[in-house]
């Protein structure tokens, strides 16, 4: 072979060096020399033999892509894009999560301090984290939306149903990244939200010494703590990640293998023909396919840097701390639905369902029953199941919320909703400026709830006391006490009328949203300047017994607490 | 296919002019969260207060002064035994009065947190789980947040220093009979006679006495960690042999390791257990008000002549 000597003696030095890097070109992407990548964007014909083909059979990229695709297929319907995003978005995660990973330490110690320090001394460390769990959001999202699409179009069908199979694993392994993601800040939200969890692990229908060995394996020791941060860490960044991968790949293998499905309607009942595409309809991956899906990650990029810089926000409340129980303990949303289901039946019979469910998911395509066509009118019953799941999913989550079966107080209520014990609310989020010294009095005069303030600084007139934001988080305080009160006069009010039950000697007065609603009451919140830069926030409730007249609240004590520092910054949270 | 290269462009464009814009922001964005940090655990903090201080420090740190636990039927259950934390005596100047009082080499917020964490003496309890306490190493962080948050203003830790009249016993210290009302009522100087209800503040805040000796107006199981001083005028008589009980109280807070107690709340005393800085932590006044409000009378009988710190 000449050496680049020889060919600069032989064609004068800059053909040489075209040809060297014209050379250098071809073997990088296995085929395809500069004029070649040149006439595929231009959309000309390919040469013969077809140099376009060459990545997909020699290279170790694009092994795992089928070379050419049915135009059919091509369009947003059926596929929607789900499976490319769902790959798109495990690329995404791994990468906001490697730079993460680079402050982050796994113990209880150092946990939390290092997600403020992401937040306050890292540049563009907000950024990242947020990229990295609306990413994460997002993922669940498209994963599952992947596997409704998929369900709808019939794709698991024969021969698909091993995809299918892994799919299912893939959609699980999603949901335990996701979750595993979850305890790592180490924050209230975190550790209650795994010991909810954990607990459910421990309830599983099998031998007593079997579940506490397998709490002992998820969590390290007796009690969540370091043991258990460092092993969910190591199943977030080592095992699980992992196991995606290889399933990730198999079931890509199977895309290659079978092609991804023709529109149900598009071939005869019974046959796959989206391996057998005519030449006329054949859409090859370079460099359609490659272009769309280049267009699709930029598109994808601008959609969730753009979510988290303007609509999205990562949580982060208090440091996790075993002795201290949230009000609310919540599982993420993607996961609800089972914390509604705990609310309803045993345990250990939800905890053992779900496998049994997950099982059914993998196993179902191969069922003989199935009938073997894919179009919407043969499949009325299954189709029909799939939206009653869905809905039924939709009130199982709704079911996991604060809302449905809680039996705090109303008066805890409305102050969560106000002065939440975690989190943020509509009051903490006023500016500190914005916060005048004084008693604000929240009572009901010919049957709506007014405002009526009471100002430290006389100079400050009412008007200029209730700014924007504080007027905008009375609004929150007096849907919450609407929510939470009713009215147990025979004068018209404000308040829905209460029902009333008297059960074992116990009234309770109720209205259609809540059980044990406060009875007309009166409501205060005190803004007072407690040291030079910081100002303490309380709320107070005055009700009276309807029955005896004798105070059940009285205003001088303050049901919820909390303080507003100059510079807590939760306008930006 | 152009159209998708050119919208590919696009996006990635608009995606790099987002992130110069938070990029730009940036520095501003970071010293707020800073600031955020600083100032959401002083917030914790306020709350941890609340929760579980205010009963013995008072709900603005002001102490409460001579208060009693009153359980619902209104009987007697303990006494309120905290220290004044919102007060310059502990938060003005680096080395504050307070640190020189317990005769700490730890820097201000070292010596705030050590106490949380490890109590003191037999009132303040152990706050850290480490030492069984309740509260998490975190949380007491937050709790030294908070209290140093009430950083006096410099006008009024200008006014406090002031209001110190520092003597140096060492070399000029006035003898018991110096202090009496008798002299001071007719001496032009700067004293006024002993006043027991500025001497209450004396034991109770100020000096501090009342954390370990309890309270003279109580009843002796008040006294947790030195003997209890409600009995002092006619027992501190009995002591040492030519010295009035003025004399045997005026030695024993100067010099306390000049005789040592026998019966302590925990036992026998010991040396060195109390603070020997008395001398140079409290000012003639006080003094004078002090041994008023524990002897119940500004005339004090003087037979013995006190030269503790020459010898």
């Amino acid at each position: 072979m000449a050496t680049f000597v020889d060919k600069v003696r032989e064609m004068g030095p800059r053909r040489a060096l075209i040809s060297a890097v014209d050379e250098t070109v071809e073997r990088l992407t296995i085929g395809m020399n500069i004029g070649d990548i040149r006439s595929a964007l231009r959309g000309d014909e390919p040469r013969r033999p077809n140099p376009r083909l060459r990545p997909h059979a020699d290279g170790f990229w694009l092994h795992i892509r089928p070379s050419f695709y049915h135009t059919e297929v091509t369009h947003i319907y059926p596929t929607f894009r789900m499976g490319w995003l769902s790959t798109f978005m495990f690329i995404w995660e791994t990468i906001t999560g490697i730079f993460l990973m680079v402050f982050y330490t796994p113990s209880p110690q150092a946990a939390y301090s290092n997600i403020w320090n992401i937040l306050s001394n890292v540049p563009l460390g907000q950024l990242m984290r947020n990229l990295h769990r609306f990413g994460a959001e997002v993922m669940v999202l498209v994963v599952a939306l992947h596997m409704l699409r998929t369900y709808v179009t019939g794709s698991y069908k024969k021969p698909r149903q091993f995809t299918w199979a892994t799919g299912i694993v893939l959609l699980v392994l999603t949901l335990l990244l996701s979750f595993s993601g979850y305890l790592l800040p180490w924050d209230q939200l975190a550790y209650w939200a795994l010991t909810v969890f954990l607990s459910g692990a421990e309830a599983a229908p099998a031998p007593a010494a079997v579940n506490a060995n397998v709490l002992l394996l998820l969590q390290g020791a007796p009690s969540l703590g370091a043991g258990g941060l460092l092993r969910w860490y190591l199943f977030h960044v080592l095992l699980l990640p992992l196991l995606l991968g290889i399933f990730f790949f198999v079931h890509y293998y199977k895309v290659v293998l079978y092609n991804i499905s023709l529109p149900p309607g598009r071939e005869e009942i019974g046959e796959d023909t989206a391996k057998r595409v005519p030449k006329s309809e054949r859409v090859y991956f370079i460099p359609d396919i490659l272009t769309s899906e280049l267009m699709w990650t930029g598109l994808t990029t601008l959609f969730l840097v753009a979510g988290s810089v303007w609509f999205y926000n990562a949580p982060l409340e208090n440091q996790a701390n075993p002795l201290v129980t949230p009000l609310h303990v919540v599982a993420p949303w993607y996961l609800a639905w089972s914390q509604g289901w705990l609310k309803l039946a045993d345990k250990t019979i939800v905890v053992g369902f779900i496998p049994v469910l997950m099982i059914m998911f993998t196993l179902f395509p191969y069922w003989e029953w199935e009938t073997p066509s894919r179009r919407y009118a043969d499949r009325r019953i299954g189709l029909s199941v799939a939206m009653f799941f869905i809905v039924f999913m939709f009130i199982s989550n709704w079911m996991g919320s604060p809302e449905y079966l809680v039996n705090s107080s109303a008066e805890q209520e409305v102050t969560q909703e106000i002065l939440p014990q975690e989190g943020h609310s509509e009051l903490l989020s006023v500016p500190y400026d914005e916060l005048h010294n004084g008693v604000y009095r929240l009572e009901e005069h010919d049957g709506e709830l007014h405002v009526s303030v009471e100002l430290e600084d006389s100079s400050i007139s009412e008007e200029e006391a209730i700014g924007p934001h504080l007027s905008h988080a009375f609004h929150a305080l007096e849907e919450a006490i609407y929510l939470h009160s009713c009215n147990a006069t025979e004068e018209s009010s404000f308040f829905d009328t209460c029902e009333v039950t008297t059960e074992g000697g116990n009234t309770t007065y109720s209205n259609f949203f809540f059980k044990g609603a406060m009875t007309n009451p009166v409501v205060e919140l005190h803004i007072q300047q407690y040291q030079a830069n910081m100002k303490k926030l309380s709320l107070h409730f005055a009700t009276t017994d309807p029955e005896t007249g004798e105070p059940v609240l009285e205003i001088e004590d303050a049901v919820g607490t909390k303080f507003r520092h100059i510079d807590s910054n939760y306008e930006e949270d | 296919m152009q159209v998708k290269i050119t919208i590919g462009i696009i996006s990635f464009m608009l995606t790099m002019m987002i992130f110069s814009f938070v990029a730009l922001r940036e520095p501003a964005r970071l010293a707020r969260y800073t600031a955020a940090v600083t100032g959401r655990t002083i917030e914790n903090g306020g709350l941890l207060f609340k929760n579980n201080c205010v009963s013995c420090h008072g709900t603005y740190g002001e102490a409460q002064k001579g208060c009693s636990f009153v359980n619902e039927e209104g009987v007697e259950t303990g006494l309120c035994r905290g220290l004044a934390l919102n007060n310059p005596a502990l938060l003005c100047g680096d080395y504050s009065t307070r640190m020189d009082a317990m005769n700490t080499a730890l820097s201000k917020e070292a010596f705030i947190r050590s106490t949380i964490a490890a109590g003191r003496g037999q009132v303040m309890p152990m706050w850290s789980s480490e030492f069984g306490g309740p509260l998490l190493d975190h949380e007491i962080d937050q709790l030294t947040a908070f209290v140093l948050n009430w950083e006096p203003s410099e006008a009024a830790c200008e006014e406090y220093f002031a209001s110190l009249i520092i003597i140096d016993w060492a070399v000029e210290y006035p003898s018991v009979a110096d202090l009496s009302s008798a002299v001071l009522a007719s001496s032009e100087g700067e004293l006024e006679p002993g006043d027991p209800e500025r001497g209450q503040q004396v034991f109770a805040v100020t000096g501090g006495c009342q954390a370990c000796h309890g309270d003279p107006q109580g009843d002796a199981s008040t006294a947790a960690v030195g003997p209890w001083q409600g009995n002092i005028a006619e027992e501190g008589a009995t002591k040492i042999e030519g010295y009035t009980a003025a004399d045997y109280l005026y030695e024993s807070i100067l010099n306390p390791n000049a005789y040592i107690a026998e019966e302590c709340p925990t036992g026998p005393c010991a040396a060195g257990v109390m603070p020997q800085n008395f001398a140079t932590a409290l000012n003639d006044q006080q003094m004078a008000d002090l041994l008023a409000y524990l002897l119940g009378d500004n005339t004090f009988e003087s037979t013995a002549n006190i030269r503790f710190l020459e010898e």
